[in-house]
């Protein structure tokens, strides 16, 4: 064995070595390896369920938002139909004036289509009762006085005035 | 088309290393019949002493109480205070978002761990952690410390294969021109026939002394240049392989007195200061006894004192259970076998491995070293990867016992019952 | 177990072959020269060497064959080799 390097003080030495080596490898680097890798993977799981929980939220959010657009989306639906029927009602009662003012108009130009023809009747009355004075000079001469001139013509225009309003 | 002109100076360059190796190297030398530009390199299974009077030389006594220092304890602790140093730097200031050398370590931590989980479960892991992790990373920077190029090269000056080299031109180029050695000089050499003789049979050191002085006084001495790894002396006829370079190297002083010639400018290594600890027996050998006794504590601590009923052939015997007590003792054998092949298994890859590099160097020098190189890396991660991962499956087994009997079993652990299931 | 750590255990055999004929000869030879029985005990070493060889590699496979959990899962990729 001895040709093979068997020494028993080395062999002492090594096993020493390498328990001392063990225990020191041990306290400055694999314990505080394991308990970083440890932390670590607390940090990671602490993260995770933070996440999780984040999610939930975002969800829960989402689900609250798609409610209130819903909500809202009646609101504008009520709006629109309101805005409808007041527009519907402003049209109406626009129409509404526009005809009762086409109707004034109307109205207006009839009393002066009226106002024309009674000043027009006026007119022909006064020229009627002047061609009837003229006539009737011609065809009663001057045997006519004064009185009975006056007379003739007054009753004429009694007449006339019935004429007119007849 | 600078890509294409690289690759083909690449390739130009590797040629000509090839070739500067084939003319530099041992081969090349051998074939063109000249002698080999770099020395013989020394190949010893056993580690060399650095310090004390024997320094340079390998380590012969087994029972030695003397303390020494040999050049592969010295370069296990400096593997050490490497791993120690490298662990207090990276965890000394440990960040959450870790920087390159916490990542690295946290990366070879967890790595380990996950599958030291997959064996054992993830509890008993963490309590065998830092002895898989130490003997990974143990065995791991050992092997590769040892492939940096300028590690193995300062060392104590060789004596043997030169001297001898040079004391058989000194044979010949005498200043008298007659090949002739004096008595005084062939005293060194009996002197290193003794040692030699005194490693080799365990004769008595009165009777090699009587021998010693026979040969002496027929002073026919010749030194012939046997292959080229080792040179040896022979003696009046008989070959001798001369280990103690302090002798050679006397021998060789003793010539330059005389007025031989004795070039001492190429000199070889007999021992360098720091050598892979993987190729020292009792490096693999501590490994293996440490994981050994790991490995039974754990058997008895997960099944108390019913873990060793497996091995327990006696009382099988006892009660004429012949097959079973066979088993059992079989059992017991393997385990003890199962130590040895441990240390054998990572001695013989690390050894071998050293070897192969220092005589591929010496042989072909340059492309064939680089690929020895690549392969001895791997093999040295390889050897890491098996020694620390047989400790975790050996452990699995052995606390597997425990398990099948249905307390806390994960069926992934369960291991085929032992021992008395085979009566 | 993983079929990794299968792999790795019937890798480990090599070796464990290997030592237990070694030692069992070589402890044999050791008895030999003890008590001047020249083959006896070496050839005794052999055999029981040969054994204990043959057990660790059946102790080794068995898991693989036999395996306690249900079948072992095919591996994705060969082990790893090397002088191992």
């Amino acid at each position: 064995m001895a040709e093979l390097g068997l020494h028993l003080p080395s062999l002492i030495i090594y096993l020493v070595n390498f328990l001392i080596l063990m225990v020191l490898l041990y306290f400055i680097g694999y314990k505080r390896i394991l308990k970083t890798l440890d932390d670590r993977a607390g940090r990671i799981r602490g993260a995770l369920e933070e996440s999780e929980r984040v999610k939930k939220q975002a969800e829960q959010a989402q689900v609250e938002m798609r409610q209130q657009l819903e909500t809202s989306r009646q609101g504008t639906q009520v709006l629109m139909e309101q805005a409808r029927q007041m527009a519907e009602k402003f049209r109406e009662e626009e129409m509404a004036k526009a005809r009762a003012e086409s109707e004034a108009f109307l109205q207006r130009a009839r009393q002066q289509i009226q106002q024309e023809r009674d000043a027009a009747v006026e007119e022909l009355r006064g020229r009627f009762a002047d061609l009837a004075i003229t006539a009737a000079e011609r065809v009663v001469g001057r045997t006519l006085d004064k009185n009975a001139h006056k007379d003739l013509i007054d009753k004429v225009l009694q007449d006339s005035g019935q004429v007119r309003r007849g | 088309m600078t890509g294409k002109r690289a690759t083909q100076l690449a390739l130009l360059g590797v040629v000509i290393l090839l070739v500067a190796g084939l003319v530099t190297g041992a081969i090349g030398a051998a074939i063109t019949g000249r002698d080999p530009l770099l020395p013989t390199p020394g190949i010893h299974l056993a580690p060399q002493l650095i310090t004390g009077e024997a320094r340079g030389e390998t380590t012969k006594e087994v029972f030695s109480t003397d303390f020494v220092l040999t050049n592969t304890i010295l370069s296990s602790l400096i593997t050490s205070v490497l791993l120690v140093g490298l662990f207090w730097l990276g965890t000394s200031r440990l960040k959450v978002v870790p920087g390159r050398l916490q990542s690295m370590l946290e990366l070879i931590v967890e790595g380990l761990l996950g599958f030291m989980e997959s064996v054992i479960g993830a509890a008993r892991s963490r309590s065998l952690l830092p002895l898989i992790a130490t003997i990974f990373l143990f065995v791991l920077f050992n092997a590769w410390l040892g492939l940096i190029p300028i590690y193995q090269s300062f060392g104590i000056t060789r004596w043997t294969d030169l001297s001898l080299t040079e004391l058989s031109k000194a044979h010949v180029t005498d200043v008298k021109g007659k090949p002739t050695i004096t008595v005084e000089d062939l005293k060194h050499v009996v002197e290193a026939r003794e040692a030699a003789a005194i490693s080799a049979s365990g004769k008595s050191e009165a009777a090699v002394e009587k021998e010693a002085h026979k040969f002496a006084e027929t002073n026919r001495i010749e030194i012939t240049d046997a292959g080229t790894i080792g040179k040896q002396l022979v003696v009046d006829g008989n070959p001798v392989t001369v280990e103690g370079q302090r002798y050679a190297g006397k021998a060789a002083e003793k010539i330059q007195e005389a007025g031989g010639k004795v070039k001492t400018a190429q000199a070889g290594l007999s021992a360098a200061f720091l050598r892979p600890a993987g190729t020292d027996f009792n490096m693999p050998l501590a490994l293996a006894i440490i994981s050994f006794f790991f490995i039974e504590i754990l058997g008895l601590r997960a099944l108390g004192l019913g873990y060793l009923s497996k091995f327990n052939f006696i009382g099988s015997l006892l009660r004429f259970k012949l097959i079973d007590a066979f088993v059992r003792f079989l059992e017991l054998v393997s385990e003890l076998v199962r130590l040895l092949s441990f240390t054998f298994r990572l001695f013989g890859n690390m050894a071998a491995g050293e070897i192969l590099v220092l005589l591929s160097a010496f042989l072909v020098p340059f492309v064939i070293t680089d690929i020895v190189y690549g392969l001895e890396l791997f093999v040295g991660l390889i050897q890491a990867v098996v020694f620390a991962g047989l400790t975790i499956v050996f452990a699995a087994v052995a606390v597997a016992g425990h398990e099948e009997e249905g307390h806390t079993a994960a069926p992934e652990h369960k291991q085929p019952e032992h021992g008395g299931g085979h009566s | 177990m993983p079929w990794w750590a299968l792999t790795l255990r019937v890798t480990g055999i090599g070796w464990f072959i290997a030592i237990s004929i070694v030692i069992g000869i070589c402890a044999g030879l050791k008895l030999d020269t003890w008590i001047h029985t020249k083959p006896l005990f070496m050839l005794i070493g052999l055999l029981l060497g040969t054994i204990v060889a043959f057990y660790g590699t059946y102790r080794a496979v068995q898991p693989i064959f036999n395996p306690p959990g249900g079948p072992v899962e095919p591996p994705d990729q060969t082990g790893s080799e090397g002088r191992g």
